[in-house]
């Protein structure tokens, strides 16, 4: 269904009133930005909405306005982008694409759910917030959104696993994939089920800490870490902002790692490792490639 | 906390949906007034004033050099833009601030905006701002009598006076202040130092506020000389930088919008009356670590002394030389025993006035609270130092330190060469340290009091004093440190002295 231009206009016209408002009150604000989201998801909510919808179109508008002064929304989602923030999915992706086909009474309280979940994941660990998003991502409907979260949280938060026992998977991932100059470092665990590779050319990330660029700016200074999501198949999370200093190389889980260099020609000099009972992450120092010790089998949560 | 109760925490906040079928956002929680205050600054950076130098930084420092010895460094923490975040503490601080500068670098603009911070309307921003020129006269400056009291008044309190609406902003701004002829300077130096301006015995009080000066050279190239006592009254001066080419996109979007960045400031940055007054008081709040007073006064007392100046100890300073007509260049030389490559004192004219010492203490806690610190670090006091001793201290240029290699050019970059010299002060203090801290402790027994005291107990100390003073004396080099040293130690005898005399004559 394509938007009458009756309804277009009024929305559009909202838009502009809530740009000038922010642009004159909110230091934090872009325009810019703001229009862009005018030209991408709006067209496509308004599309999904009948006029009688316009009271949600303005929340979402105001909602889209505060986000982007906060520093939520970078801009709209591109084509096989990965979310930069789940604020990023929501307001690009599943708001214009699946809150329409909400039945109206309950449209505006998933809006607001939406935007509590983006608002809180922003201050959780960013692990967490790139794993929802990654998850989250191929939502097909928002009729049980809470349900679909709690799945998605239990895989990241309380996974079910499976001991490593005497003969774990070795599954290698190519971090040039994330960034064609990073040298995979030291490694430690931020969950049972998320590792954090540090690059070990540029040291510690997040020097440029939070508190000096104020709320305002909210500048997420996270280069130099790479988190990956051990599930099977394993997931790189992208940045993940650690701030820790993993301290000197390490060997861990080493009867792996001996039976490894044994059985594959590729698993070369270690530069370190990280270990648990389920799981296990060694780098390499000829290497971008990272290998991932996953149980043979593991019963999906 | 299991899967379901961590989802309903997440899915809580503070969006709301509300009957009519909207989505409603209640305020976040208040950010603080440091959040604010560098909220305001990165607006300022981003969208108004054009500026590339980030010359107060903090963190550690990597340096990059070339084979011709010009060197740069990046640090791994915040830094900031002087032109910009100086004028922002001066009007938090209520300070006077002088910016310098070529024409068309920002000055005014700067300025301008600190006071439309401050909630000013910019029209009324615009209005205020008094801009300096040969003809400017006090009535002009101040106001004028009203023409009909002046027939009617049999007695001066019978005039009226309408003084001019700027006097009593929040934020003052002289345009180009030292075009300004030289008996309106003095009309303006009571107000910028008393706080208030006297016509036909009637007064006009300026309350608490910030003084922005302006001019395109502090070298006094103005078209009237500036009186000393109103440079001596500006407290920290703030230079502008050139424009960098790499921002000629943004000037052209800015000439494409037609809209100056003062019509575009946005509310949210802009401070309440209150909210100036709530980080007024808690900058004063901010404490300043008794480690980072004992260096800063290891770095400015030593700046005062002069060995040669007078054979009555007390009188070793650079104002007996002053006094008389003489020069540090006249009289530091080979008869002075001290390494002029080393000591601090043959490199200035001058040593430091009380108003200096207030004045960098109050710009150390704005910038520690600026960052959001409770208290101040030796890194904030020495960023803060070259912009407050910018027009205070004059280099000796007769020094053998500024003949070195390369040192020359530190006589025409104050900012560089107070740097140089705070420096070579922090990497003295260690070695003296363990005499100032024999020193405090001798003056911490004196100010906790004397009451109750007993002769013999004040005799003791007196020894005591009087044994470190002595070992001060002959076995160190006397340096301005130790003479600030000794100095005191004479102070806290002569105080004792006195209490014993008094004991003494109560007991007979």
């Amino acid at each position: 269904m394509v938007a009458s231009e009756e309804f277009v206009r009024a929305s559009v016209e909202k838009a502009h009133g809530l740009r000038l408002d922010y642009s004159a009150r909110h230091s934090g604000f872009s325009g810019e930005l703001f229009d862009r989201f005018l030209t991408g998801p709006l067209p496509a909510l308004l599309d999904g909405l009948d006029p009688a919808d316009l009271p949600l179109v303005e929340s979402y508008l105001s909602l889209v306005a505060e986000g982007i002064r906060l520093g939520l929304l970078p801009g709209p989602l591109r084509d096989g982008e990965r979310p930069r923030s789940f604020a990023q999915l929501v307001f690009s992706r599943l708001v214009p694409l699946l809150l329409p086909k909400l039945p109206r009474r309950k449209q505006a309280d998933a809006l607001a759910k939406l935007w509590n979940l983006s608002e809180n994941l922003s201050s959780s660990p960013r692990y967490l917030e790139s794993a929802l998003s990654h998850g989250l991502a191929g939502l097909e409907a928002l009729d049980n959104l809470e349900a679909d979260l709690e799945k998605e949280t239990s895989r990241v938060l309380f996974p079910r696993l499976c001991p490593l026992g005497t003969h774990p998977r070795a599954v290698w991932l190519d971090l040039s994939v994330e960034d064609t100059r990073f040298l995979p470092g030291q490694v430690h665990f931020l969950n049972p089920v998320i590792a954090c590779i540090h690059d070990r050319a540029r040291g510690p990330a997040g020097t440029h800490s939070e508190k000096g660029g104020g709320r305002g700016s909210s500048t997420r200074f996270h280069g130099g870490t790479v988190s990956v999501w051990m599930a099977d198949p394993p997931v790189i999370l992208g940045p993940s902002g650690c701030v820790e200093d993993p301290g000197p190389p390490k060997l861990q889980g080493g009867p792996h790692w001996r039976l490894l260099a044994i059985k594959d020609p590729r698993f070369t000099e270690i530069l370190d490792t990280a270990a648990t009972e389920w799981r296990g992450l060694a780098t390499l120092v000829t290497s971008q490639w990272v290998v991932l010790l996953l149980p043979e089998k593991e019963k999906p949560a | 906390m299991n899967t379901r109760e961590t989802v309903k925490r997440l899915l809580e906040g503070r969006a709301k949906a509300g009957p009519d079928l909207r989505t409603h956002l209640s305020d976040l929680d208040g950010s603080t007034l440091p959040d604010k205050m560098r909220r305001s600054y990165l607006w300022i950076v981003n969208n108004a004033i054009l500026c590339p130098t980030y010359d107060i930084s903090f963190g550690n420092r990597r340096s990059f050099k070339n084979s011709a010895g010009d060197t740069i460094e990046l640090t791994d923490s915040m830094s900031f833009s002087s032109f910009i975040l100086l004028p922002m503490l001066t009007l938090f601080t209520c300070r006077r601030a002088l910016l310098v500068g070529g024409p068309g670098r920002g000055k005014t603009s700067s300025a301008v905006l600190m006071a439309l911070l401050s909630g000013m309307p910019l029209d009324a921003v615009r209005r205020s701002i008094q801009r300096g020129h040969p003809q400017l006269t006090i009535a002009d400056l101040l106001g004028v009598p009203l023409p009909s009291d002046m027939m009617k008044a049999e007695k001066l309190s019978d005039i009226e006076v309408a003084w001019r609406g700027w006097i009593t902003e929040r934020v003052k701004i002289i345009d180009e202040y030292n075009r300004i002829p030289t008996k309106t300077q003095s009309a303006l130096l009571s107000l910028m130092a008393e706080g208030y301006a006297e016509m036909f015995d009637q007064y006009v009080y300026a309350g608490r506020s910030s003084w922005f000066l302006t001019a395109n050279d502090d070298a006094g190239g103005g078209t009237f000389q500036v009186i000393e006592a109103l440079k001596d009254r500006i407290d920290i001066v703030i230079r502008a930088v050139p424009f960098n080419t790499g921002f000629l996109e943004t000037l052209l979007e800015r000439i494409e919008k037609d809209r100056s960045p003062e019509e575009q400031v946005p509310s949210d940055i802009v401070f309440t009356p209150d909210e100036l007054a709530t980080i007024h008081a808690e900058i004063l709040d901010v404490k300043i670590p008794a480690d980072v007073l004992g260096r800063l006064s290891t770095f400015l007392g030593s700046l005062d002394f002069c060995r040669m100046a007078s054979t009555v100890f007390e009188l070793k300073n650079k104002d007996t030389l002053r006094l008389s007509g003489h020069t540090v260049s006249g009289v530091c030389d080979e008869r002075c025993p001290l390494d002029k490559n080393v000591h601090l004192c043959s490199q200035t004219e001058n040593g430091v006035s009380v108003r200096v010492y207030q004045t960098v203490l109050h710009f150390a806690k704005a910038l520690a609270y600026f960052r959001g610190l409770f208290e101040v670090s030796i890194d904030d006091v020495a960023q803060i130092l070259p912009w407050v001793l910018h027009d205070k201290l004059v280099p000796n240029p007769r020094s053998p330190f500024f003949l070195g290699k390369g040192k020359d050019v530190l006589l025409y970059d104050r900012v560089a060469w107070i740097r140089e010299m705070f420096s070579s002060a922090m990497s003295r203090h260690a070695s003296h340290e363990p005499i100032r801290k024999k020193v405090q402790e001798l003056a911490g027994d004196l100010n906790r009091g004397l009451e109750g005291l007993d002769l013999k107990t004040v005799e003791n100390r007196m020894a005591k004093t009087a044994s470190l003073l002595d070992s001060l004396l002959t076995k160190n080099e006397l340096s301005g440190s130790v003479y600030e040293e000794i100095i005191l130690l004479k102070s806290i005898h002569s105080r004792y002295q006195n209490y014993a005399q008094w004991l003494r004559q109560k007991s007979s």
